[in-house]
């Protein structure tokens, strides 16, 4: 690297100076200001770093000067649009505007792209200047507006700036007070000019054409509400997905050479010059393809919030949520997408931007056990033992609280959401004790009357602990367990299901016979008991890992399930259910070693079974969303039944059980390892898939 | 070959070797105060690995910091650490860690942290062998868009054990001194070191920590 002394006849070297003021300082000594962070450290700037040292000159940063208005061939045009197009999708996939869309250097000197400002210029019939300054600039002006639009979601705090997305403009505009109308209408003004146009006089026309309506419509979704603009905004959507499919369609547009202006118009280290706090790193694009991809599943997910937001059910919503947090597809958990949809399910006042929240309340007991609220208050009043009236309010507003961000949190980022799941539980426990108190001072009769009533408690027990079972097992799914937690992780999951299995059984009685959500039930019933067969034989099949010393078992515990011994649990008078226990634990496995019953293949041939069984099951809330729950209840069978065929028969040959038999890899099954025997052929299968859908089109390719 | 020797870090001279030894592992180099930050608070927690004992050239170096967490206990925190490549899988991190975390332990310290890229399989291997588990995974924690794991390694204060401990019966050695199971550790031994498990003294209170979401960065 050489350094020259850059910036020209306006720049003082001061170096000097600074030797000098230097002098009386020790090479070992070191002044601090006052509360000087580590971050202050790692953001401060070394003078000679060329990574944030701005004033640097740097080999590979020569480059001629850069001409905004440099003329373009058509199919420059394109390939700049395009680029455009992939720093605005990796800015969505969670890189910085400096490293994405401020690398285009028109978006710096956009003002000088005014037809208005020019100055003269040589005609150039290959070359018309009105492809810049009125196409590029219709684009580029487009392309910032999108951004704007999607930013301001973005910045609602549904996702998390600097993890999930990255506001930091670096004091670069993004056309925040240029109206949408005046865009659209630049960008207008492009097609007319383009549409003026024949084939022969000018080539790659169409490509042209196609790109502007592209980014005419992206922009309409972006700034279109997918409840209040509901049909327009489905409309708009289809439209979109058209003018991308013809894009790909078309032959593809060679790549311009090093020296073009189309690709001078790009200047990856912009991100020196740019006032960023971190030093960043020179992002490289990826391959147009890719691209392409991004946005097809982009206009997917809009396509899914779209139905999702016609759907006013709560157990919809809690059935997409869970799925798509735990099998996330490719794509589709954009940041975008992720604020959008917890924007469309509550924005501060309605539910799916009409409902109220007392609809929350109703709907939760209605889907959870398909009895309307009134009913189970009008049998906790007429049974109410004083004149005053119970204090169903109280327990409403715990509902509606809790329940809020619940749903949203599926569209969290996952370790957010875990995190965000078990703080909650203690919510979720404050509104089981409200019930069960509730309950615990109504006069029951009989034992018909006394279910009904305790339905109430029962309801909230079943969300609790499935939230709990969430917890436990996406910890799995984030590879956050040590062998030696293992057996504990899954015993304790099955406790839970089995304690989830045994409030259904109890809510038999008080749930109607032809509702939506005796189905639910009913789909719920089979799932949790293959689970919970499938979980049991895990916790067998790694109980020889416990290999660690009580004292760390101990502690490790302590720190793993702390959200269970909050010290706040201890004012409610309802002790927690299925609390996580050590001791139980460990005279579970004594028990269980001392069981000759107990058959590891066993256990999971007959979750398989019951996985298998699941394929005819009703819909239940899963709606549109069946069949992807079929699938992943498929999937299940499928580890099910590996793990069948490597366990050991009987306790017996537990001990000669290989565990590098598994792979603890859980990118494919979340909950599971997968047997090493089926590693090999799962690559050749995937292999293959891909090996076919490389031959059809991306559209196939990214549903998958 | 001779004995790898551990000194504590001793002043700035050491800090260029120091620099290469990190530099030349990370995606994102640091600039030169973030060494200087943590070298200049706590150097008695940061620790180097010479081949010899008068080797001029450190082949791994540990730096860490100490700081109370909420005013309610202190924590240490495993800022860096690297081992060259050509002395790797001798111990020498092993060791490294234990230097620092034994300092960290006779200063108060209740549990230490440290984040690492969820893919870093040597170090993750290298610190859950030590008795860490990764408490938290962290969405795109590094700006190259790779998640971390935030791993811990809770100790109570005055806890007996040193870090690693094994279990003391049940499992057999292997040569390697690794402890070993599958073929060969019999149902009954299996039961006794569930038997032993249980009545071990267990751990039963931890200090509350209502762990209100911190970025995480
Ligand atoms: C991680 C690193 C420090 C390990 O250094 P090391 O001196 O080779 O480690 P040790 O010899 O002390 O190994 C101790 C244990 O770590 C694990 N381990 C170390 N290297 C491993 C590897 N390549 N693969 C799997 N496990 C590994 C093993 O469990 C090992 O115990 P064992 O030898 O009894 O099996 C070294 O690989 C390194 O410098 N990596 C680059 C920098 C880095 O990633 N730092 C950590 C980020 S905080």
């Amino acid at each position: 690297m050489s350094y020259a002394m850059p910036g020209g006849d306006g720049f003082v070297d001061v170096t000097d100076i600074l030797v000098e003021a230097s002098i009386d300082m020790d090479p070992e000594t070191m002044i601090l200001t006052e509360n000087f962070t580590l971050y202050d450290s790692m953001s401060a700037l070394e003078i000679g770093d060329p990574r944030m040292d701005s004033g640097i000159a740097l080999d590979e940063e020569q480059r001629p000067d850069f001409q905004p208005l440099a003329p373009l061939l058509p199919e420059e045009l394109c390939y700049i649009l395009d680029r455009l197009l992939a720093c605005e999708m990796e800015w969505h996939s969670g890189f910085t505007l400096a490293q994405t869309v401020f690398t285009s250097l028109h978006v710096h000197q956009l003002d000088e792209l005014d037809p208005d400002t020019m100055p003269p210029m040589q005609h150039d019939p290959s070359r018309p200047i009105e492809l810049v300054t009125i196409v590029l600039r219709a684009a580029v002006t487009g392309f910032l507006k999108s951004c704007d639009l999607a930013w301001r979601e973005l910045s609602k705090g549904r996702v998390q700036d600097t993890e999930d997305w990255q506001s930091e403009k670096t004091g670069v505009s993004l056309l925040e007070g240029l109206p949408v109308g005046t865009v659209l209408a630049r960008l207008e003004d492009a097609r007319v000019w383009i549409v003026g146009h024949t084939h022969q006089s000018m080539p790659w026309r169409d490509h042209l054409l196609d790109r502007i309506l592209l980014r005419a419509h992206l922009i309409e979704l972006f700034r279109l509400h997918p409840i209040e603009d509901g049909s327009r905004f489905q409309t708009v959507l289809s439209t979109t997905t058209a003018i991308l499919q013809a894009i790909h369609n078309r032959p593809p547009i060679p790549s311009p050479n090093s020296s073009s202006p189309a690709v001078l118009a790009f200047d990856p280290y912009i991100t020196r010059r740019l006032s960023s706090i971190m030093p960043l790193r020179v992002l490289e694009l990826p391959p147009l393809e890719t691209t392409w991809a991004a946005l097809a599943s982009l206009l997917r997910g809009l396509s899914e919030v779209g139905t999702l937001v016609g759907t006013p059910s709560l157990m919809t919503w809690k059935v997409v949520g869970d799925l798509r947090s735990t099998f996330p597809l490719d794509g589709q958990r954009i940041p975008f997408l992720r604020s959008l949809t917890q924007s469309c399910f509550f924005d501060g006042h309605r539910v799916l931007g009409k409902m109220t929240l007392d609809w929350l309340v109703d709907r939760f007991f209605l889907e959870s056990i398909g009895v309307p609220y009134h009913i189970l208050a009008s049998a906790v009043k007429t049974r109410w033992p004083s004149s005053s009236s119970p204090p169903f309010r109280d327990i409403e507003q715990k509902i509606i609280r809790t329940l809020i961000p619940h749903i949203k949190s599926a569209w969290y980022n996952p370790p957010r959401r875990r995190r965000f799941l078990s703080r909650s539980l203690l919510e979720w426990h404050a509104m089981y004790d409200a019930a069960v108190t509730l309950v615990g001072s109504v006069n029951t009769d009989d034992v018909a009357d006394s279910a009904l009533v305790l339905a109430i408690p029962r309801a909230v027990l079943l969300w609790q602990l499935s939230i709990v079972r969430e917890v436990v097992l996406s910890g799995f799914a984030m590879e956050l367990y040590v062998p030696h937690e293992r057996p504990f992780a899954y015993w304790y999951a099955s406790q839970v299901m089995k304690e989830q299995l045994s409030v259904l059984e109890q809510l038999e009685s008080v749930i109607p016979n032809d509702v939506v959500a005796r189905e639910e039930i009913a789909f719920d019933r089979s799932f949790l008991a293959a689970l919970e067969a499938m979980c049991f034989g895990m916790f067998v099949i790694t109980l020889p890992e416990m290999s660690c010393s009580g004292y760390r078992l101990s502690l490790n515990f302590l720190r793993r399930y702390k959200w269970a011994f909050r010290p706040e649990y201890k004012i409610y008078s309802t002790p927690l259910v299925v609390a996580p226990d050590l001791d139980r634990f460990l005279s579970a496995c004594a028990d269980t070693l001392e069981d000759e019953s107990i058959s590891p293949s066993t256990l999971f041939s007959r979750a398989k079974a019951r996985f298998l069984d699941l394929g005819n099951s009703q819909p239940g809330y899963g709606g549109l969303w069946h069949i992807d729950r079929q699938k992943f209840v498929r999937d299940l069978a499928d580890v099910a039944g590996q793990l069948a065929l490597v366990s050991p028969a009987t306790l017996e040959d537990l001990p000669a059980f290989q565990p590098s038999n598994l792979e603890w890899d859980f990118t494919i099954y979340r909950w599971f390892p997968i047997s090493s025997a089926f590693v090999g052929v799962l690559y050749m299968y995937q292999y293959f898939c891909q090996a076919c859908t490389d031959e059809k089109s991306v559209y196939t390719k990214y549903y998958m | 070959m001779d004995a790898i020797t551990y000194k504590a870090y001793s002043g700035e001279h050491e800090l260029p070797h120091i620099i290469s030894l990190v530099q030349s592992e990370l995606s994102e180099p640091y600039v030169i105060y973030t060494y200087r930050y943590f070298l200049h608070q706590w150097p008695h927690l940061s620790f180097l690995a010479y081949p010899s004992p008068d080797a001029e050239l450190p082949v791994g170096v540990i730096v860490c910091k100490q700081a109370s967490h909420r005013d309610r206990f202190q924590r240490g925190y495993i800022a860096m650490l690297s081992v060259s490549k050509a002395y790797r899988k001798r111990g020498i991190a092993r060791a490294l860690v234990r230097h620092s975390v034994d300092v960290m332990k006779a200063h108060g310290v209740q549990e230490v942290y440290l984040e690492t890229e969820h893919d870093n399989a040597p170090a993750l291997a290298l610190y859950t062998s030590l008795g860490f588990i990764p408490e938290k995974r962290l969405h795109r924690f590094y700006l190259n868009g790779k998640d971390a794991f935030r791993l811990v390694l809770p100790m109570t204060a005055g806890g007996e054990e040193t870090i690693s401990e094994k279990p003391s019966v049940g499992w057999d050695s292997a040569e390697d001194g690794k402890t070993v199971w599958g073929n060969g550790v019999p149902l009954v031994r299996l039961r006794r070191r569930i038997a032993e498990l249980r009545a071990c003294p267990m751990i039963t209170v931890w200090p509350a920590d209502e762990d209100v979401d911190e970025s995480g960065r």
